[in-house]
């Protein structure tokens, strides 16, 4: 499924002569596709399959909201036809895909612990793997989301300078990016040297997700930078 | 009185090389009059998914921590990939602190885990049984059983 979704990308950037990062609804069906991908090297780092179910609705909901409301467009600004570009934003994109994901299975991991801790073996308890296992996949995402938000970073900082005349490094995206891939570089040093580690990490990744989130809305809303395109 | 504690636990070492270091209770019964044979005066060991400990007392020469891990991983097949590092070691004041704090769930992947103690009760009472459990190690694990049910009606360590 993954493969043939990356089919249907690279058919959509060769036909329309721009890769499909341009409007809300496309830079969706990337998102979907991103956290797919995520979640299938994560699986296949840490060998857990019961997962699949709650990371594969999410990608199922963004690439139905895409496939409801995209347009095709074939004129777009020529600066989002770059091929840096489109590296720049898909591995933001997947960046962001996997923060989400590492938020899923710390949120999973925390409702696991306190159904332990009240001794109630239900459902959840059935259907989830051990708590170790959701940590490793938390953290795995959490690593893959450090490395990619660092290329995106790279990238654009490569080429937003030639690209754009009025380049800032004030850029509050570029600014809140850089502090969301600085706090999680904290959390895999702390994790590492030991200072962190089960409940308190699964923490930092859900809360981590929550500044990501809330600091994009902040900056979409109230700031204004070259990374507004409209 | 010397006592020593050798252990792996989810501190130390992942799942995959715990789950080789589990213990059965038959395997826990044949390990205990080893550890006497080795010199040690009194011993207990418990073993549960997330960590196996095994407690040493003695007055003269003791098997010591490294004997000590060396049959543990001679017990167990497929063990022979498993790092020394992935084993703790502790003694004296040490071990006793560290018993308290198992036996409390502060140690426990869940913390205030309820369970560990009566796992902790039934390495000891495979002790008696085989009478590789004194006075001294008595003594030792009432006091910590003690400590691990004030922890659980004094304070909120297991509440959810």
């Amino acid at each position: 499924m993954v493969c043939l979704h990356l089919v249907y990308l690279t058919a959509r950037t060769i036909a329309f002569n721009h890769p499909p990062v341009t409007t809300v609804f496309e830079i969706l069906t990337v998102v979907a596709f991103s956290v797919a991908l995520a979640y299938l090297v994560i699986e296949m780092i840490s060998r857990a399959k019961e997962t699949g179910y709650f990371i594969i609705n999410i990608a199922f909901f963004f690439q139905l909201l895409s496939s409801l409301f995209i347009r095709d467009l074939l004129e777009v600004p020529e600066i989002l036809r770059s091929n840096l570009f489109g590296l720049h934003v898909s591995a933001a994109l997947l960046g962001y895909a996997a923060i989400t994901i590492s938020a899923v299975y710390g949120f999973l991991y925390l409702m696991l612990y306190h159904q332990i801790k009240a001794t109630n073996f239900g459902a959840i308890y059935q259907k989830l793997p051990n708590l170790e296992v959701l940590e490793k996949m938390s953290f795995s995402a959490f690593k893959m989301a450090f490395v990619l938000l660092g290329v995106a970073i790279i990238v654009g900082l490569v080429w937003l300078p030639r690209a754009f005349e009025s380049f800032s490094y004030s850029d509050p995206k570029l600014v809140g990016t850089i502090t969301i891939w600085l706090l999680y570089g904290l959390g895999i040093y702390a994790k590492t040297r030991g200072d962190w580690k089960g409940r308190k990490v699964m923490v930092i990744a859900v809360l981590g997700f929550c500044i990501t989130i809330m600091s994009m809305m902040v900056i979409n809303v109230f700031f204004s930078g070259f990374h507004n395109f409209t | 009185m010397n006592i020593t504690c050798v252990g792996i636990s989810h501190h130390t070492a992942p799942l995959e090389q715990r789950e080789r270091l589990w213990f059965s209770p038959d395997e826990i019964r044949s390990l205990l009059p080893k550890l006497a044979d080795l010199g040690a005066d009194e011993c207990v060991v418990f073993s549960t998914c997330n960590r196996t400990e095994v407690y040493v007392s003695s007055t003269e020469s003791d098997p010591g921590p490294d004997v000590l891990k060396q049959i543990l991983l001679q017990l167990k097949p497929h063990t022979s990939d498993i790092p020394q590092d992935a084993l703790f070691t502790c003694q004296g004041a040490e071990a006793t602190r560290h018993l308290f704090s198992v036996a409390s769930g502060i140690d426990s992947m869940v913390v205030g885990d309820v369970q560990i103690l009566s796992q902790i009760k039934e390495g000891l009472h495979f002790a008696v049984e085989k009478n590789t459990a004194g006075f001294f190690m008595n003594k030792l694990f009432q006091s910590a059983f003690h400590a691990g049910k004030r922890a659980r009606t004094e304070t909120k360590i297991s509440e959810g």
